[in-house]
């Protein structure tokens, strides 16, 4: 892992240096997320829809009522853009957040459902080859890869002040 | 509009403008982020930035507290602003809660 992924370009966009079987990967998660999302299996999706009051069942009604089908469609728009621009040599800012949020949205759901704990990231390439899991957590190991490549793509567009 | 050549006049309220008593005073919000095992602590990091217009060194100074500690107050104000700042944190898939400061 020598280069990196991504690469701001003069004019500000970011030129996206993946391999055809890395972007397979994405077109291949990014039906799943759609169909958990159209599910909404509270368990798996409950990184994604949290509880905002713990301690007040009303206002957690009232607060889920306002917003919740805006966060779902939040996610539909930006799993929209990681699978229309999956083969996209050059992400503009926009699009390149919208990436790093439904790759951020499928590993949630994959992490939550493969049981990752913060252990895990400790030995995340001790895979056991015969294990069923193998494939799903070498897909997430790699998703987590290329979020923190689009963080740090992207925290070139934070003002200097904050940089 | 302020005028600032006459005194103003000194008036006393009748009873029908004083404030109604039943309204509660505006108690600031606190929004906490919690720990979970998934977010990346780069990818924390970066989104208290990008949302608040944090330093480095205060996004990554709470991103360490969610981290070690389980939790961090990310930001604080009205019900409004707070539900807002939540609902920011859950787009990008941050565990967030709301509660009135105490």
């Amino acid at each position: 892992m020598a280069s990196s992924l991504i690469e701001r370009t003069p004019s500000g966009d970011f030129a996206m240096h993946l391999a055809d079987h890395q972007r397979e990967v994405l077109k291949a998660l990014a039906p799943d997320l759609r169909a958990d999302l159209a599910m909404g299996d509270p368990n798996e999706s409950r990184l994604l829809f949290p509880t905002v009051h713990p301690d007040d069942p009303e206002a957690e009604q009232a607060y889920q009522e306002l917003v919740k089908d805006q966060l779902l469609e939040s996610r539909l728009n930006a799993l929209d853009i990681l699978e229309e621009k999956a083969d996209a040599e050059v992400l503009t800012e926009p699009e390149l957040v919208a990436w790093m949020q439904a790759i951020n949205s499928i590993r949630l759901v994959m992490g939550t459902r493969l049981n990752i704990t913060e252990d895990d990231t400790e030995s995340v390439w001790d895979f056991d080859p015969s294990s069923p899991e193998t494939p799903a957590r070498a897909a997430y190991m790699f998703l987590s890869y290329l979020l923190d490549q689009i963080v740090t793509a992207l925290h070139s567009t934070l003002p200097d002040d904050i940089r | 509009m302020m005028a600032m050549s006459a005194p103003a006049p000194i008036v006393t309220p009748v009873e029908s403008d004083l404030p109604d008593l039943d309204i509660v005073p505006d108690v600031p919000w606190i929004v906490l982020v919690w720990n979970d095992p998934i977010n990346l602590m780069s990818y924390v990091t970066f989104v208290f930035q990008s949302l608040f217009g944090y330093s480095l060194e205060k996004a990554t100074s709470l991103m360490l507290d969610v981290h070690e500690k389980g939790r961090a107050v990310v930001s604080s104000g009205s019900k409004e602003k707070a539900e807002l700042d939540v609902f920011r944190l859950h787009e990008h898939g941050l565990w967030a809660t709301m509660q009135k400061d105490t």
